[in-house]
């Protein structure tokens, strides 16, 4: 029982250092007109165990993004979208439930579930995330296109990293 | 204890949604420059597009107010104008004498709110009465042209004497050549009246200017009657018929100013004795 927090810890802080120290000094376009935000994190809170309460779920979403948005100094952003996307996951997971179940004790990844049910999971709720984050960056309907594109472009490319890394720990494990 | 908790945390979980989204939309509006410009831009709009239409309609409430405010702002200016040119020709007089008895004119702002136009004896409704110190033979005017007589009056209305009525005889005068004669209503058309006893020898034309006379006191002098409309000697008579065309049609007064005078009056009781020396 410790072992498993002290993992989910452990993995939180490296997705976290990974994104802040990482991740967020990356700029694909090369200017200023980014279109393309890589962000990792969140699954972190996708993979988290499926039996705990919906109440600490939200709790853990909200400090998360709260500390990423800390080190992107805007305070609010990521922790409205964490929130968005965490507010969805039950729904997500009920529409997604195999015809016998889950296991209780088990988190959503690929080694669990399988590489197609883990991509139609997470590829939900990334959305979900990547859009409401655009949104209340960007914060007026003014430039709705700007927040299609950016959610669109960072979606995809942050799906297929988000993929890779999954992969490689279903490899592992 | 665990009790409540567990509740909660089964529960609570929306409520915590909403509050934690709520906390994290006041950061961005609080904490974030951009964000904030925006808020704060739309609020403005917001706010200000509220506030216009609050007022829009809260004005609709003061429009009376407005409009009584502006009749006395006009009935003010109105008799200040009428006061000189009354005035206007004893200017030198009054430098000398300082005459302190010059006759002074006041306007009341009232509101038609009865008229008629198709009987032979027409009469008047007015809002106001003795209350604002309106009194029997004081003169209603509009700003284009006279209306008529007050005839009666009880606390809060007064009756009068529209133009268009039996019993009207008002000293009217041709402004260009001087004559004067006596307007009457032959009870036919409520936008002509007749001009009497004006010797034919005058020089009539047609447009000519019909203005009060101020022979009488109910009436300031050089106050537009209205225009000649048709002139004509009839076989045999002495005077013009003279047809007068109203410069304020009696079909559609709505704002009407009453106009008292400080020695009203004085001269109908001095004029009373005039019988006994005839």
């Amino acid at each position: 029982m410790n072992n498993i927090w002290v993992n989910h810890i452990v993995r939180f802080i490296l997705y976290i250092a990974l994104q802040v120290l990482v991740l967020k000094h990356i700029n694909l376009a090369g200017s200023n007109q980014n279109y393309i935000f890589i962000m990792i994190y969140p699954v972190a809170l996708l993979t988290l165990p499926i039996k705990i309460p919906q109440f600490f779920v939200i709790l853990i979403a909200f400090t998360i993004g709260f500390i990423v948005d800390l080190f992107y100094v805007s305070p609010g952003v990521h922790a409205g979208a964490c929130l968005w996307m965490v507010i969805f996951r039950p729904l997500v997971l009920r529409i997604f439930e195999p015809k016998n179940g889950y296991h209780t004790d088990i988190s959503p990844t690929i080694s669990n579930l399988g590489v197609v049910w883990f991509s139609k999971y997470a590829s939900v709720l990334l959305f979900i995330f990547f859009l409401s984050y655009f949104i209340l960056e960007i914060f007026t309907f003014v430039y709705a296109g700007e927040i299609l594109v950016k959610t669109i472009l960072s979606f995809f490319v942050s799906s297929i990293i988000i993929f890779l890394v999954q992969l490689f720990y279903s490899f592992k494990s | 204890m665990w009790k409540i908790a567990r509740v909660i945390v089964q529960n609570g979980s929306l409520v915590l949604f909403i509050i934690l989204q709520c906390i994290s939309l006041f950061w961005i509006v609080k904490y974030n420059q951009n964000q904030q410009k925006i808020y704060l831009h739309s609020y403005q709009l917001m706010a200000g597009n509220i506030q216009s239409r609050f007022q829009n309609m809260v004005s609709y409430f003061h429009l009376k107010e407005k409009y009584d405010s502006i009749a006395t702002e006009n009935a003010r200016i109105l008799s200040q104008f009428i006061n000189r040119s009354q005035n206007a020709g004893t200017a030198l007089d009054s430098s000398i004498n300082q005459l302190p008895n010059q006759k002074i004119y006041k306007l009341i702002p009232a509101k038609v709110i009865n008229n008629s136009l198709d009987k032979r004896n027409n009469m008047i409704t007015l809002d106001k009465g003795g209350s604002d110190h309106i009194a029997p033979g004081m003169g209603v005017i509009t700003s284009k042209g006279i209306v008529g007589i007050v005839t009666d009056t009880s606390a809060h209305y007064s009756l009068v004497m529209s133009l268009l009525h039996n019993n009207t005889n008002i000293s009217a005068r041709l402004k260009r050549c001087g004559f004067f004669g006596s307007l009457v209503w032959n009870g036919k058309d409520p936008s002509i009246m007749n001009l009497q006893a004006i010797q034919k020898y005058a020089d009539v034309r047609l447009g000519d200017t019909i203005v009060t006379s101020g022979y009488s006191i109910v009436f300031p002098k050089n106050l537009l009657i209205g225009f000649v409309d048709l002139y004509k000697v009839e076989a045999g008579s002495f005077t013009y018929k003279i047809d007068v065309a109203l410069s304020q049609s009696m079909t559609n007064i709505e704002q009407v100013y009453v106009i008292s005078n400080n020695s009203l009056g004085e001269k109908e009781n001095l004029e009373k004795r005039m019988l006994r020396y005839e």
